[in-house]
């Protein structure tokens, strides 16, 4: 079995690291010691030739993805590499077929939902916008702005 | 959409040497993913004045739509680097090189001449150096920003994100006729895009690149359907479509001039956007800097310009057509057809938004105009953060699309948008309409006069309330005078003994009053009559225009109707803030205060206007929505609005009197002399009332701040017209009062990408992007040990990037 291994420095939350892992080297498992599914230790041959070896941090085999999280070194030029399975990635695409209730999403929300996570601040503001026009606004001393109302009269 | 990756050095092809000065490039990524091929371009930033051209190469001829690459397959696709050397713009799409950058200089692969060098699957190359900063596709006038961090050779690329470009602005198949269009050779006439206001949401987009944050610039859009400008001067003809230029500058001192520039050139042919021109070589033009305060030419190629400077394109053959300047330069100018409200930001681009366009005035010389938007409207650099359009005179068409920048903080005291920076509410967000059943029209009716003989209403001035005051007390007691003589004759009120019945005669008038209007502007005016009123039997006329008050007005209608006017209540936020705890009243003159919904008026158009009985002084307000649907009211609310002046017999006594002069406050205009007035002593009474009423009137109008008239420094409450003259104290302009909280965020700054925003509803996982927190997850279907489906749930459950 092989096992590739490489650099990926997404974040541990990206569910498909797959774009992200920049696959350097390919190399054969020499054997496995699988403490469990979710952490193998697999050991492997000299990573000395390759100078970047030191700054990889995650790997593939067997059709699931790991974050290397320490590398001994063994006897004979070999490495135990400890895993520890990134579960997001290795079932990312059955994740992507999931259709689940969200609650919260970067792009695809609903601006009018209320969201607390807008924290409000203790002051205030208050905003004052006049209407556009004031016709109570007259000259009193030239308009005609008195009605006087009699009995009787002539509407001329 | 944020990618990042990292690229080994390593370079395997032969390399030569490029000058920095006279490239193009551009980024080719087939992605089979996408099953398509994009071509992004840049240009290096020793390359600051080049114009930058993009296109992009299809593969997939029926999937040619207009996007952009999403780069975070970037390693398990072919990468093509593509550049260009040509000072013909025309041929230089046909003479690609490839190029690289190895550390040092640029590097051109001439070897492979006309293709693209293809960097294999899941293979990397060392692409440094690129501190680009915009990519501007030409004719889709999105901007993309990019850069490669030095030290850790991770590149990013921002691209817009589908949700918010491609989908929504961004469909329409390109043809083949568009790609020449991109290279130059052909402009359709349709290429342009519809603008709605969906456009101009400024939903945020998530830029962090190697720790830090990249602002979107908008970019020019939908420049092909810009029209012809309106040319002020002789010898400017512009019978070819401008199009706008944007020209960036940021504050690591590159320019970049970028854009749809597709201009007739001096020698032939259309050329495309943004070629590039080969400063003081080249056939067509060259670059000219011009000093912004001495407007005169730096001289030669500058390489960086300060923000002022000026840009210009000038021939090289000496015919010295300014082609860019700033606004006011030109006299041939375009000033007419300004632009608005460009978006400026700083932080680490600081980028200046200068508009050109670019328009033929004669058979030899292309006028290139700039304005520096910025100066037209100073409130951008106020804030260095503008969200807005840009047009000119002649087109509807934006040309800035205002996309906003996520981790850009506002001024942290500064919480709101400028005025124009408001966001587009969003009411109904699509379930249901906000507005549904009838519209309620308002059709006033009003009736259609008075009814004569029985009823008489005169509108006054306060000159004919002078001269009413004199003839009905100067000439009191004076049996030989004019009107009154004759009245009380008639009437049988004057008798022997020389003491008259003030009531009876006074009877004649019903009211007086004030109006804060003038009746002139009322649909119920009638017009001037004479310069007499008449009253009872109306065989007597008493003249008031004595004094140069001129005729008297006769009133038509015993109702009034006021428009006072309509009120925009914009979106402050355009999301929930708007009416979370939102508190609204509106301000009504003569009314009062009134609590409206926030809910209900959000983003929509308020509207007053006001019945008024004349015959009692009262008036009904109207309040309205006004919109797409029709009329929608929200409240009638009643007041008084016309101030009595008592006259008649029941009030003419002493309690009148000082009544008059407690709510005038007019004690300090009669020098008192109210005080002491005997009401059977006409001549007294005469000369309080009217003086009395002549300057207290005025005095009302300017001073009404008096004792006794307290309650008119409160906003009247609603109902309260009880006290008349108060509301002539009060404001007379109805308003809106708005109370809302502030927040730690703005919409710009607000984490969404770290943090996401509120949803709801089931969505497949797949079609989303970007941070995501589900509930209740199902992860049974995943076929993974138990705990791994427990893991995953979690994960789900507590956020997770898709």
């Amino acid at each position: 079995m092989q096992l590739q291994y490489g650099k990926c420095n997404s974040d541990p939350r990206v569910v498909d690291k797959r774009p992200y892992f920049g696959v350097l080297h390919t190399t054969d498992i020499l054997a496995k010691d699988t403490i469990s599914d979710r952490s193998p230790v697999v050991v492997i041959a000299a990573m000395a030739s390759n100078t970047d070896a030191p700054s990889c941090n995650y790997a593939y085999f067997g059709g699931l993805y790991y974050y290397i999280d320490t590398v001994d070194i063994l006897p004979g030029g070999r490495y135990a590499l400890h895993l520890r399975i990134d579960v997001l990635t290795s079932y990312a695409d059955s994740i992507k077929n999931i259709s689940a209730v969200v609650v919260r999403q970067a792009g695809a929300y609903y601006p009018m939902l209320a969201d607390p996570a807008y924290t409000k601040k203790s002051n205030i503001q208050v905003e004052t916008r006049q209407f556009n026009r004031s016709p109570f606004i007259v000259n009193y001393n030239s308009d005609f702005c008195y009605v006087l109302s009699v009995i009787g009269g002539v509407n001329t | 959409m944020i990618t990042t990756g990292q690229y080994p050095t390593v370079i395997d092809w032969p390399l030569q040497n490029f000058a920095a000065t006279d490239m193009i490039t551009a980024l080719n990524i087939d992605d089979p993913d996408l099953t398509e091929s994009y071509w992004l371009g840049w240009i290096s930033y020793d390359n600051l004045p080049s114009a930058f051209k993009i296109s992009r190469q299809t593969i997939d001829t029926d999937a040619r739509t207009m996007s952009f690459v999403d780069v975070t397959h970037a390693e398990n696709v072919d990468i093509s680097i593509i550049t260009c050397t040509d000072t013909s713009p025309t041929s230089y799409i046909n003479n690609p090189y490839t190029s690289i950058y190895d550390g040092d200089v640029w590097r051109r692969f001439d070897s492979i001449p006309n293709t693209q060098y293809v960097i294999p699957s899941n293979q990397s190359r060392f692409i440094n150096k690129f501190d680009v900063n915009t990519i501007q596709l030409s004719n889709t006038y999105a901007v993309v920003n990019m850069t490669i961090d030095d030290a850790t050779m991770a590149y990013t690329i921002i691209t817009m994100s589908p949700d918010e470009l491609y989908d929504r602005h961004f469909t329409r198949s390109l043809t083949s006729s568009d790609i020449n269009n991109v290279r130059g050779s052909a402009v359709p006439s349709d290429l342009s895009f519809d603008i709605d206001d969906s456009m101009l949401d400024g939903t945020l987009q998530t830029i962090t690149v190697s720790g830090h944050t990249i602002k979107f610039f908008a970019g020019a859009f939908g420049l092909s359907g810009f029209g012809r400008p309106r040319t002020t001067s002789g010898g400017v003809g512009g019978y070819y479509n401008p199009l706008p230029v944007v020209r960036l500058h940021d504050d690591s001192d590159h320019t970049f001039l970028i854009g749809g520039t597709r201009f007739f050139a001096v020698t032939t042919g259309w050329y495309g956007g943004g070629y590039r021109i080969t400063p003081g070589t080249g056939s067509i033009n060259a670059y000219d800097f011009y000093d912004a305060a001495t407007t005169t030419i730096v001289g030669g190629f500058v390489g960086t310009v300060s923000l002022d400077d000026i840009v210009a394109i000038t021939q090289n053959n000496g015919i010295g057509v300014i082609a860019a300047q700033n606004g006011n330069f030109a006299v041939q100018g375009v000033q007419d057809s300004r632009f608005a409200m460009v978006r400026r930001m700083y932080d680490w681009y600081d980028i200046v938004t200068t508009l050109s366009y670019l328009m033929r005035y004669n058979t030899s010389n292309t006028v290139f105009y700039t304005t520096d938007a910025t100066k037209y409207y100073p409130a951008i650099s106020e804030n260095n953060e503008f969200l807005g359009y840009l047009r000119n005179g002649e087109t509807d068409y934006d040309l800035l699309r205002p996309w906003q920048i996520s981790g850009t903080a506002l001024d942290a005291e500064s919480d709101e948008y400028t005025p124009a920076d408001k966001p587009p509410y969003i009411p109904g967000e699509g379930d249901e309409d906000e507005k549904i059943g009838d519209s309620i029209g308002f059709n006033v009716n009003v009736p259609g006069g008075t009814a004569s003989g029985l009823y008489t209403m005169y509108a006054l001035r306060q000159a004919h309330i002078n001269n009413l005051g004199a003839a009905l007390w100067t000439s009191f007691n004076d049996p030989d005078s004019n009107f009154w003589q004759n009245v009380r004759m008639a009437a049988g009120l004057y008798e022997e003994s020389g003491s008259f019945d003030l009531s009876a005669i006074l009877n004649y008038i019903t009211s007086i009053r004030i109006y804060p209007f003038a009746l002139v502007n009322l649909p119920g005016f009638a017009g001037a009559g004479t310069g007499a009123i008449r009253m009872g039997t109306g065989k007597i006329p008493l003249d008031l225009s004595t004094g140069g008050a001129g005729n008297v007005g006769i009133m038509g209608s015993y109702t009034g109707i006021i428009d006072a006017g309509s009120v925009a209540i914009p979106a402050h936020y355009g999301d929930f803030r708007d009416l979370e705890g939102v508190t609204m009243s509106v301000y009504l003159p003569y009314i009062g205060n009134i609590a409206i919904n926030p809910a209900e008026v959000t983003g929509q158009t308020l509207q007053a206007t006001y019945a008024v009985d004349l015959t009692s002084g009262s008036c009904v307000a109207y309040l309205l929505l006004s919109g797409s649907w029709g009329y929608y009211p929200i409240g009638v609310y009643s007041g008084t609005i016309g101030a009595d002046i008592p006259l008649s017999a029941s009030q003419g006594n002493r309690m009148f009197l000082r009544d008059l002069k407690n709510v005038l406050g007019l004690g300090s205009i009669l020098g008192g002399s109210l005080s002491g007035v005997d009401v059977t002593d006409g001549d007294a009474l005469a000369g309080a009332i009217g003086s009395g009423l002549a300057s207290g009137a005025a005095y009302m109008a300017k001073n009404v701040y008096q004792q006794g008239m307290s309650a008119a420094l409160t906003p009247p409450t609603l109902g309260g017209g009880g006290a008349n003259f108060a509301g002539f104290g009060a404001p007379q302009t109805a308003y809106v009062q708005i109370r809302r909280h502030l927040y730690a965020y703005t919409a710009r700054n607000f984490p969404a990408a770290e943090m996401g925003r509120r949803t709801y509803g089931v969505k497949v996982l797949g079609t989303l992007s970007g941070f995501t927190i589900c509930d209740a997850v199902d992860v049974s279907g995943i076929p993974a040990p138990a705990d791994i489906q427990t893991d995953i749930k979690n994960l789900l459950e507590s956020g997770v990037y898709l």
